[in-house]
């Protein structure tokens, strides 16, 4: 998920932006794997890069109800993909970007 | 409480679908069948079966039920009739939930890690070379899942 939503309890200060108490915001998460502060080459897929807190499932009472089944849904899906069709490259021109709020 | 209910509902804004009644036994695998078949019956693609289910079906339902609060659709599974404990009726709308919006993610999840895992060959042959670096989620998927639905602090990771 690129996006959720939430509402603020309090008053909070993050870098310099004041959000008062009540305020709905919208958490741009999908940002976070592309952090330059934590990865180095933040743009770049890396199978290899270390396990980090994704927020891609959200945090706290709220987390997704189906992390696990998709965790397992994911890994089967690309395993049995790439080991069946060895040869499976993009066909045509590249895609395009998807006007979607929470997909792209 | 009725076996049997009917729901009607309006199309979605845009849509070209007109007005529509959905028959339906709650709680129950006729539900899931007799939607699929409905949607299926019409040829609608996944996108717009998702779309179509969630404003003609998921929506009335919970409004109807008294799932939703304030307008929140996502408290559904949070409604239980026994304090601690999470309600039958409301499973049955958690469930449907996980299957129908999960349905929709890992699609969304294996198509856009296809095409990357494709825009990068050598990346993609690593995976293919050695399948130890695929990690192994828990098999017990639906009791962490049912789990992170009861337990009032959830689990930030599994």
């Amino acid at each position: 998920m690129h996006v959720l939503s939430r509402r603020t309890t309090q008053d909070v200060t993050i870098r310099g932006v004041e959000i008062p108490v009540g305020s709905s915001i919208y958490l741009l998460v999908g940002s976070v794997n592309r952090d330059a502060e934590k990865f180095p080459d933040p743009e770049r897929l890396d199978i290899n890069r270390p396990p980090s807190r994704t927020p891609g499932f959200g945090y706290g009472i709220h987390y997704c109800l189906g992390a696990a089944l998709a965790r397992m849904e994911s890994q089967v899906a690309f395993e049995t993909i790439l080991q069946r069709l060895l040869d499976i490259h993009i066909a045509g021109e590249a895609p395009s970007r998807r006007q979607l709020w929470n997909y792209r | 409480m009725d076996q049997t209910r009917a729901y009607q509902a309006g199309p979605p804004p845009g849509s070209a679908v007109s007005h529509q009644v959905v028959e339906f036994v709650p709680g129950d695998l006729l539900l899931l069948k007799s939607i699929i078949d409905w949607f299926s019956e019409r040829k609608y693609l996944i996108f717009h079966t998702t779309y179509h289910l969630y404003h003609s079906v998921v929506i009335p339902i919970g409004n109807k039920e008294g799932f939703f609060e304030k307008g929140s659709e996502s408290t559904a599974h949070r409604r239980p009739e026994t304090p601690g404990l999470v309600s039958t009726r409301g499973l049955v709308i958690a469930t449907n939930f996980l299957l129908f919006a999960g349905h929709e993610t890992i699609a969304n999840l294996i198509g856009t890690g296809m095409y990357y895992l494709m825009s990068q060959p050598e990346q993609m042959a690593q995976l293919q070379a050695d399948s130890s670096k695929f990690r192994r989620p828990s098999r017990n998927c639906c009791a962490m899942s049912v789990r992170c639905m009861c337990s009032p602090a959830a689990p930030h990771r599994m």
